[in-house]
């Protein structure tokens, strides 16, 4: 039977038959029971081309926010600086609008928080070799902060693109406690011993978690730095990590990706800016208040 | 969630104490357990303080539609314009007393109450009301953007001063008793909720002058029209959980000056050292402002 075809619920109708076309039912499954899933690029269809401009806009953006030389970051064996500069991005390159845009992305992060859902917070991790004593380099947390638990709404998801290899723990990779979004709280010291899963993806593969879902991640012990973009998701009525305006876009960028404007959230009724003289305008603002999918 | 579970806590200790030593037990026993309460004047603020933020609300109202209305005429003046009145909204930066009103300690107590000690206001407006027959409100909730099942704890707290007496006729606040454990907002069939075969039956809020009425984010409420003469003048002030997004940018359109006259628990209370959003290019989160926040995802009344 074609549910989704019958046209009963608008909202998540259309979102179902996206993730039929784009072969994406398994990671929803995933998502739904651990928390967390890695959508290939075979399925995501990011290539190696983009992947290489992707990389090269994180490494660009590093060296010239830090005055950093990252010639050697395929081979390196000490770590980068502490980060501090790595928020707002899209200005930077047009790849990290097309990031933002992803479909398979997007249709996972829609799934999870509406198609309200808005891009408020990226910033990208260059990650070289750890001191050999560190056992974590971050300890199990979730990304919900100041949000006490319960319900089973998911407020928030991470989107992240793997820019490099995640193929063993030597990489470094992101670990995960598999079902623990189920708990819809933060993690308690106690919870510190539950069993994690180290992510594992090859370049170009798009890793995605509900913001309950308790994570951390472990030591680098390979040369090389592990590149990622991390995006936040979230539903509209969340405080966002970044508040997108026009004028944070490079010249040009919002007219060569137009569907930035919903996705980065730029008609959001809050902080309001002018008495509303149209209610209307932010129906959709009301209507994501009466549907988890809309 | 239980929401018991967690009142063996410093933050919950630190907001009962305050609600036992403003004498307002029993008022949050039945913000409990019907969604809402009234707050008579006595427990709130001096008459002397009343009439200052009338006037501060007129004056208000002078500065942006050029209309005086007279304090003494309050119960028999008619606005210029036809209509059920005027909202001025983000007004907390036009008037000491609208910054004295938020620092209330019965004000903010219940605010804290509903949204544990790290709320944040999202707004504070001033409403205007006069004779007119619109519905200006169907039964709606405060927490928008929010999809069911809303959480047992409320995401937003209104408290709504009323500087003019609400009865039936002055076009009071309209309240389902008890809706607020629907976890939902109403449906737009259930909103009028003044016509004779509506399915969800609503109760006008009645309260002095002076007087504040509260009610959890959830709770489904709207507003009876006004049909007598003269104003209602109210002050409303919106607080937020602090991982909700505010109506207002106050911490961006409050003037410094504003924010250094009074105690820190202002600037804390406008966002002003709010976690997100991060400004500029990432800027290095102070370890406090990160404290509050993160903590105020481990317990409900943090």
């Amino acid at each position: 039977m074609d549910i989704a075809g019958k046209g009963s619920q608008p909202y998540v109708d259309s979102l179902v038959n996206e993730i039929k076309r784009l072969d994406l039912s398994e990671n929803v499954m995933e998502l739904e029971a651990y928390g967390f899933t890695v959508i290939p690029p075979s399925k995501s269809g990011i290539t190696e081309e983009w992947l290489a401009r992707l990389r090269k806009a994180i490494l660009t953006t590093v060296e010239r926010r830090h005055e950093l030389d990252l010639a050697d970051w395929e081979t390196r064996t000490t770590d980068v600086p502490m980060l501090a500069r790595t928020w707002e991005l899209i200005p930077e390159d047009d790849v990290f609008a097309e990031a933002a845009l992803q479909p398979a992305g997007l249709a996972m992060a829609r799934w999870l928080c509406g198609q309200t859902v808005a891009m408020v917070g990226h910033t990208l991790i260059a990650k070289g070799p750890s001191p050999a004593d560190r056992p974590w380099t971050q300890m199990l947390h979730n990304d919900m902060h100041g949000v006490p638990g319960g319900g089973d709404i998911c407020h928030g998801c991470n989107v992240s693109i793997l820019a490099t290899d995640y193929a063993s723990t030597d990489d470094g990779p992101t670990i995960l406690a598999p079902g623990s979004h189920h708990f819809a709280r933060a993690p308690m010291p106690d919870d510190m011993k539950r069993q994690c899963l180290p992510l594992e993806g090859e370049a170009g593969s798009i890793a995605v978690w509900n913001d309950f879902t308790w994570h951390g991640s472990m030591p680098r012990k390979n040369p090389g730095l592990r590149l990622t973009l991390v995006q936040q998701y979230m539903r509209p009525y969340m405080r966002p990590l970044q508040m997108w305006r026009e004028e944070d876009l490079a010249p040009g960028q919002l007219e060569r990706y137009p569907e930035l404007r919903k996705v980065l959230g730029l008609d959001h009724p809050y902080p309001y800016h002018q008495e509303i003289e149209n209610v209307g305008e932010f129906v959709w603002f009301m209507e994501a208040g009466t549907n988890r999918f809309a | 969630m239980n929401m018991d579970r967690y009142k063996d806590s410093s933050h919950y200790r630190k907001i009962h104490e305050q609600i036992e030593t403003l004498g307002l037990v029993e008022h949050i026993k039945h913000l409990d357990e019907f969604g809402y309460v009234v707050i008579p004047p006595d427990l709130v603020a001096p008459e002397s303080f009343q009439q200052r933020l009338r006037q501060a609300g007129l004056d208000v109202h002078e500065r942006r539609t050029g209309e005086k209305i007279h304090i003494d005429e309050i119960a028999t003046a008619r606005l210029a314009k036809d209509g059920p009145g005027f909202g001025h909204g983000n007004v907390l930066s036009d008037d000491p007393v609208f910054q004295e009103t938020v620092l209330n300690p019965a004000v903010l107590a219940l605010g804290r109450y509903l949204c544990g000690n790290s709320a944040v206001l999202s707004d504070v407006l001033f409403s205007i009301k006069q004779k007119d027959s619109t519905l200006t409100h169907p039964l709606h909730t405060d927490q928008h953007g929010t999809p069911p099942p809303l959480p047992p704890y409320a995401q937003v707290a209104n408290v709504t001063w009323a500087m003019t007496e609400y009865t039936r006729d002055n076009g009071p606040v309209a309240i389902v008793p008890g809706s607020h454990r629907k976890s939902r907002y109403p449906s737009l069939e259930e909103g009028n909720f003044l016509r004779d075969d509506a399915p969800v039956k609503a109760i006008p809020v009645e309260a002095a002058a002076g007087s504040l009425i509260v009610w959890h984010g959830a709770t489904w409420h709207g507003a009876y029209p006004r049909q007598s003469a003269g104003l209602r003048l109210s002050l409303i002030v919106v607080f937020t959980r602090v991982y909700m997004k505010p109506i207002r940018d106050l911490r961006n359109s409050v003037p410094r000056e504003i924010v250094d006259r009074h105690p820190p628990e202002f600037a804390r209370l406008i966002g002003a050292n709010s976690l997100y959003p991060l400004d500029g290019l990432g800027k290095k989160a102070l370890a406090e402002n990160n404290r509050y926040m993160i903590a105020a995802g481990y317990n409900p009344w943090a």
